[in-house]
């Protein structure tokens, strides 16, 4: 008997328990159910906000093709009187029309198919109107299309200078040949004139020193080995591939490099370098020098202090958290002295220079 | 009011193109549609992937894409052949150096199945350098006369200046329209 309190105890403490369990599950019975309907409430308010936007609309639209009627009817009203700016009065127009389309596209989403095809049509009366109001009142600038003309007028400037580069440029590359291509150990100095607006090409070269005292128009190199390039500001694009053991000293707006293994780049770059396929790579920051580099710089149209030698995109390494292992930047270097190496490079031609001269007559005779 | 009429006035309502934009890199893909677009392309830096832009021009949508032209981007190129309307393809024509291999890489292209229905425009960019090949020269090197399964036009175009670019765009979407509106 003493057990019996106990049972009930359990017992009550059990109903208590079950008790609880159905309270819980009505609340969230009761909870449930009100979401639902708030979402359906919500639903419908937004349905009538969608409704209004459609009267909104049609009042908005019908008054903005009224305005632009009245603006093209306003032309004929002035009669004989003489009309100020015509050009200005029709872009103006045109401007609204367009706007008034872009409205009609945006509000595609809420109107019905016959909404949109009779207020597209509006629009094309609209537009067909204007053009038969601008025929009539100002005939010739038929096909003045504003794109158009900025287009020529900027031909129009760079044509005399186009000229002057064709001059000398078509003789040589009629049929294409590379500024330079097939060297050993030679120093090859460019100046100015066989620079300035030129692609320059070089191709097949090995322990040249190359100098492009210049603002070429962009610079390609194919095959390179144990050469140094040094440019001055190009204005586009410096393409490289298949270099090896080089150093190059560039400023360009962009830099390419496939292909290359073991190649310095002293570098000023004011959009990015990018390199593929290539290893061994080291950046550091340009600092070849010569007389007009300043002017050079103007007339390439690089920014002189807008320098992104260190943001280098490597095609084989998207990943962004870890570096390149293909590239580095150059730390604790000492900047090279390039009058120096002119001289030393001097140097190791004349050397070398007596053997291969001496063999090239030898075969000559022969 | 023909059959064929109801049919193009459905396919107009919904005017929408996809215009794939390819060639090697330093082509000038990126600097042609930024020029379509009206931004500014002294910025332009070569494309890590891909670039999209929807424009509308002369009443049409167009989606066009802008994928990157490295070597080791090329072989991504195909999964963006997917109901492509129009091909661009965008040569540089002062880079003699590579136009080898411009070639090869679009006859790949036109051997694409899923590039069969597309029309085809080659753009010869940079024509304002002085040392760029005319549109005719780069139609002989790429041997584009030879070409019978799409619509194709070349056109000497300088991105720089906007020379020519609009009215080949013009070809472009014209020849779509009369394809897809109105066979469809």
């Amino acid at each position: 008997m003493e057990s019996q309190p106990n049972v009930d105890s359990v017992d009550d403490a059990a109903a208590v328990a079950r008790k609880d369990f159905m309270l819980e599950r009505l609340n969230k019975r009761n909870k449930d159910r009100q979401n639902y309907l708030d979402v359906k409430l919500e639903q419908r308010s937004k349905e009538t906000v969608q409704n209004e936007g459609v009267d909104y609309f049609a009042t908005c639209f019908n008054r903005r093709a009224y305005e632009i009627e009245e603006r093209i009817n306003a032309l004929d009203r002035c009669g004989d009187a003489p009309l100020p700016d015509l050009g200005k009065h029709f872009a103006e127009i045109t401007m609204e029309i367009q706007e008034l389309q872009r409205y009609l596209t945006t509000s595609t989403m809420f109107l019905s198919d016959f909404k949109i095809k009779s207020c597209q049509n509006v629009l094309n009366t609209l537009s067909g109107a204007t053009e038969e109001a601008r025929q009539r009142f100002m005939p010739k600038k038929k096909f003045g299309f504003s794109s158009k003309k900025t287009t020529t007028a900027a031909v129009k400037q760079k044509l005399p200078q186009k000229k002057l580069d064709k001059t000398g440029a078509e003789q040589q590359k009629s049929t294409f040949s590379w500024t330079i291509s097939d060297q050993r150990q030679q120093h090859i100095v460019l100046r100015a004139a066989e620079v300035d607006g030129l692609d320059i090409t070089i191709s097949n070269v090995a322990n040249c020193l190359v100098e492009l005292q210049g603002h070429p128009g962009s610079v390609q190199i194919s095959n390179a080995t144990q050469c140094t390039v040094l440019s001055g500001p190009v204005a586009r694009s410096f393409f490289a591939e298949h270099l090896q053991q080089c150093t190059l000293a560039i400023a360009c707006q962009q830099l390419r490099l496939h292909s290359s293994q073991a190649t310095r780049i002293y570098l000023h770059v004011t959009c990015r370098a990018i390199i593929e396929d290539s290893q061994q790579i080291e950046i550091d920051v340009y600092n070849y020098d010569y007389p007009q580099l300043e002017a050079d710089y103007l007339a390439a149209g690089l920014n002189k202090s807008q320098n992104n030698y260190m943001d280098v995109a490597d095609f084989n390494w998207l990943s962004p958290d870890v570096h390149s292992p293909n590239w580095t930047v150059l730390k604790d270097h000492p900047a090279p002295n390039w009058s120096a190496k002119r001289t030393q490079f001097l140097e190791g031609i004349n050397k070398a220079d007596v053997v291969p001269s001496a063999v090239a007559k030898d075969a000559k005779i022969v | 009011m023909g059959f064929l009429t109801v049919l193009k006035k459905m396919r107009q309502k919904e005017k929408e193109m996809r215009i794939l934009l390819l060639g090697l890199d330093n082509a000038g893909k990126t600097t042609i549609l930024k020029r379509f677009n009206g931004e500014p392309i002294d910025t332009i830096s070569p494309t890590l992937g891909f670039n999209i832009k929807t424009l509308e021009h002369n009443g049409y949508t167009l989606n066009m894409w802008d994928v990157g032209g490295q070597k080791s981007l090329r072989s991504y190129w195909r999964n963006y052949f997917e109901c492509t309307d129009g091909l661009v393809w965008v040569v540089d024509s002062a880079d003699r150096m590579r136009l080898d291999t411009c070639k090869q890489e679009l006859q790949i292209l036109l051997q694409e199945e899923r590039l069969a229905g597309a029309t085809l425009l080659v753009l010869c960019n940079k024509q304002d350098l002085p040392g760029a090949l005319n549109s005719n020269e780069i139609k002989e090197i790429l041997c584009l006369d030879e070409i019978t399964t799409h619509h194709w036009l070349v056109v000497g175009v300088s991105a720089v200046t906007g020379e020519k670019l609009l009215s080949s765009m013009d070809w472009l979407i014209a020849d779509i329209a009369k394809r897809i509106f109105t066979l469809d």
